[in-house]
């Protein structure tokens, strides 16, 4: 049942919002299901003088999750073309430009896809006003509670707290990008890019 | 009629925003011109789709 208020695509953002891993995974993924709607969000980011809020350790650690998974479900060779073929058309741009692979070391594979997906994070960071947010122990041991109330998985709690002391802080409701139907479970967090009649019971 | 918005209820500009949390962000202005330029280049989706049913 969702506790948080789920906002239409296009409703006013604030003037921070915290990105969840899963938003800035869907808007680098163009075959991610959700990519229209993180490209939407994300284009509505760039035009209303929105400032993401990230807290960088936290993205990357799941980044990498994301990616390993992707590198799991292509085989070596689709990777490699997927990458070769994103390189060749960026032309002159060439940040993505990597290192040759050995596409039957499967080490090299899982190296050559956390790499490319750093680099689109990066890209996708570049193009955006960031504030990092620091990340302490307090903020660890405070996110206990989420994972006690709304059951959530102990990354998401900490991407919670993070956003609730951040909101408190700055003086502004807690806003947030994401993909991930179980922070529809916190009560009092906005949420951009979940549908808004998400059905009961289907928030976790 | 126009209402008149006190400074409590204007959304403040992101830059504000930051201010307020000084020293607790590090604060990284926008280097890149964006949107996302390889997501936008034609022709991406269509090949990664193939590399897929490839499989």
């Amino acid at each position: 049942v969702s506790q948080a208020q789920l906002h239409p695509p296009g409703d006013p953002l604030p003037a921070l919002l915290w990105a969840d891993t899963s938003f800035l995974f869907a808007v680098c993924k163009t075959l991610d299901p959700g990519h229209e709607v993180a490209w939407s969000l994300y284009d509505q980011i760039q035009t209303e003088d929105v400032a993401v809020l990230i807290c960088r350790p936290l993205l990357q650690i799941e980044f990498y999750a994301a990616m390993r998974r992707t590198v799991h479900t292509l085989r070596a060779r689709d990777v490699e073309r997927l990458i070769i073929d994103t390189e060749r058309r960026l032309g002159p741009q060439q940040t993505l430009r990597l290192r040759t692979m050995d596409r039957k070391d499967r080490a090299a594979v899982r190296r050559y896809a956390l790499e490319f997906g750093e680099r689109l994070l990066d890209m996708a960071l570049e193009t955006m006003q960031v504030g990092s947010v620091r990340l302490g122990a307090k903020h660890v041991r405070r996110s206990r509670r989420w994972v006690e109330s709304c059951d959530l998985k102990s990354l998401d709690a900490l991407h919670v707290e993070l956003l609730r002391s951040t909101a408190i802080q700055a003086e502004i409701e807690p806003g947030m990008a994401t993909l991930d139907r179980d922070f529809a479970k916190v009560p009092d967090l906005h949420i951009w890019g979940l549908d808004v009649d998400l059905p009961q019971g289907t928030a976790g | 009629m126009a209402t008149r918005v006190t400074a409590k209820q204007r959304r403040p500009t992101s830059k504000e925003a930051l201010e307020r949390l000084k020293g607790r962000v590090i604060v990284a202005q926008r280097s890149r011109p964006g949107p996302l330029r390889p997501m936008r280049i034609p022709g991406l989706a269509k090949a990664l789709k193939e590399v897929r049913a490839e499989r």
